[in-house]
């Protein structure tokens, strides 16, 4: 079993994870997303379809143009790092899972050579697609892609200029990545921020952080603490159950109505410790060049050639928070949670009351 | 450098198994050394009982543990093959582990020239590749 997380950085999965992953529900979004997505849910839950995918995690490669520290998905051999998934291969995936909703993550999706390919065949299957990048390549490929209700740029910055230029291990970084979004943003693009908070992250800082973010005209911010193993060998670092609900809540306290947010209000809910959920590691599955992954996105304990085989033959019962699994004990990272949080509002009547009343605190 | 003559080097680093062997003598011990070299991030060679090896990216071995599965390299590129896990004698951890030295800790105890020259390093290897 191999944790992406062993050697990475103290308090978060990875830094490649970060970049990439923050899935891509739900709100403030165009009408016709929240539409796709809330008659998709209610489908499944009419169906008594009780593991459902919600969005796809598409890896199309590994390979990377920065090397962060302790980044999983680089650690690998030149030759897989060379690897990529043909655009068959991923719009393959994406109707094998038949989640209304896909993120590509990596490796930096921008440089797949395919990648205005894969991008154009999952927006002819009408998939909302959540493309995830450092930006650094942004600019230079904007001509590749058309704007479109259902393709958004999810960039990744972990804070202001000095904070996200220390934590991709890179001086420069932020300037490009802000002017890459103001340049899609200006072209008509739909444009999130995805941000991954450690321990030792300062409120106030990410308070401002929001707020230079909003001023350059983002849709809307993606938030996740970092992913906590109680095994690592440096406890200190961590940032466990209580301190994540801690450090959301101040960095959430009286929000300003400036503020977007492109997740669930009941995730945010969930970070800062009002309401409490079960992961649901079916809902973000993971494809990527070794097959679909077992059993979510932060752990690989295998992977198996078919997306049946990923939800009949997975022994979910052994992950999760109440599972004793030790490796999900301290892990409240969306890709885990944000689906249940989806799940819930779908799932009863005090739970969409709960996303309603959320969302207005949020404006979501 | 070939990438098989990089393999074959026998360089163990002191905190990483990079450059051990790990011996198949029963199941039990089969079953250690190749979950070992599925949690392994680097390339190994798998020395079978014909005598002939097999040297690859482990990227699977599933319960009940009866087949590996491995990214072999043929040039730039690397394909699937798979080996009933009851041929392999011996795993030999031959690749460089990609994940030594790597950690966030491991950036942060470096001295600021030193990590500058590492960022430099970086940089100009993804620009060469034309990803910058």
């Amino acid at each position: 079993m191999i944790l992406h997380e062993k050697l990475g950085r103290p308090g978060s999965v990875d830094i490649s994870i970060r970049i990439c992953s923050l899935s891509a529900s739900h709100m403030p979004v165009p009408i016709s997303q929240a539409w796709t997505v809330a008659s998709y849910v209610l489908g499944q839950k009419l169906r008594g379809n009780k593991r459902y995918p919600l969005v796809l995690m598409l890896e199309p490669l590994f390979r990377c143009n920065l090397a962060c520290a302790g980044c999983g998905k680089i650690q690998y051999p030149d030759h897989v790092l060379s690897k990529r998934l043909t655009p068959e291969q991923c719009w393959s995936a994406a109707d094998e899972c038949g989640a209304p909703m896909v993120s590509i993550p990596g490796g930096e999706p921008l440089i797949h050579p395919e990648i205005d390919k894969i991008v154009e065949g999952l927006v002819a299957r009408k998939k909302y697609v959540y493309l995830c990048t450092n930006a650094l390549l942004l600019k230079r490929k904007l001509d590749l892609f058309k704007p479109t209700k259902f393709l958004t740029f999810s960039v990744h910055m972990d804070g202001l200029e000095p904070e996200h230029d220390a934590a991709v291990c890179r001086d420069g970084t932020y300037k490009i990545a802000v002017e890459a979004i103001r340049e899609a943003v200006q072209r008509g693009f739909r444009v999130t921020t995805n941000t991954t908070l450690f321990e030792g992250t300062d409120p106030s800082r990410v308070r401002l952080f929001f707020d230079e973010m909003m001023k350059l005209g983002v849709e809307g911010m993606m938030l996740s603490p970092g992913y906590s193993y109680q095994k690592a060998p440096d406890q200190e670092h961590f940032l466990g159950r209580e301190r994540t609900k801690k450090l959301f809540s101040q960095i959430l306290a009286n929000r300003k109505r400036s503020w977007k947010f492109n997740l669930s209000p009941n995730f945010l809910e969930f970070l800062q410790g009002n309401v409490d959920y079960e992961c649901t590691p079916w809902g973000n599955p993971t494809y990527n060049i070794f097959g679909w992954q077992k059993p979510c996105y932060l752990l690989q304990d295998g992977y198996v050639p078919t997306f049946k085989q990923l939800i009949e033959e997975t022994v979910w019962e052994n992950y999760g928070h109440r599972s004793g699994n030790e490796k999900c004990r301290d892990c409240m990272v969306h890709c885990g949670y944000e689906a249940s949080s989806v799940d819930d509002t779908f799932g009863s009547v005090p739970g969409f009351a709960r996303t309603v009343k959320a969302a207005m605190a949020y404006g979501t | 450098m070939p990438q098989a003559d990089k393999h074959a080097l026998p360089t163990h680093k002191p905190g990483s198994i990079e450059g051990t062997t790990l011996e198949c003598g029963d199941d039990a011990s089969r079953r250690h050394a190749l979950q070992t070299a599925f949690d392994y991030r680097g390339d190994v060679t798998l020395d079978l009982q014909d005598g002939s090896h097999l040297l690859g990216f482990v990227y699977l071995y599933n319960e009940p543990g009866d087949e590996v599965q491995l990214f072999v390299p043929q040039g730039k590129d690397s394909v699937p093959q798979t080996v009933p896990a009851s041929r392999v004698r011996q795993v030999r951890f031959t690749g460089e582990d990609p994940a030594f030295g790597k950690s966030w800790d491991d950036w942060t105890t470096k001295a600021e020239k030193e990590r500058q020259k590492e960022m430099d390093r970086l940089a100009r290897e993804a620009a060469d590749r034309g990803h910058l």
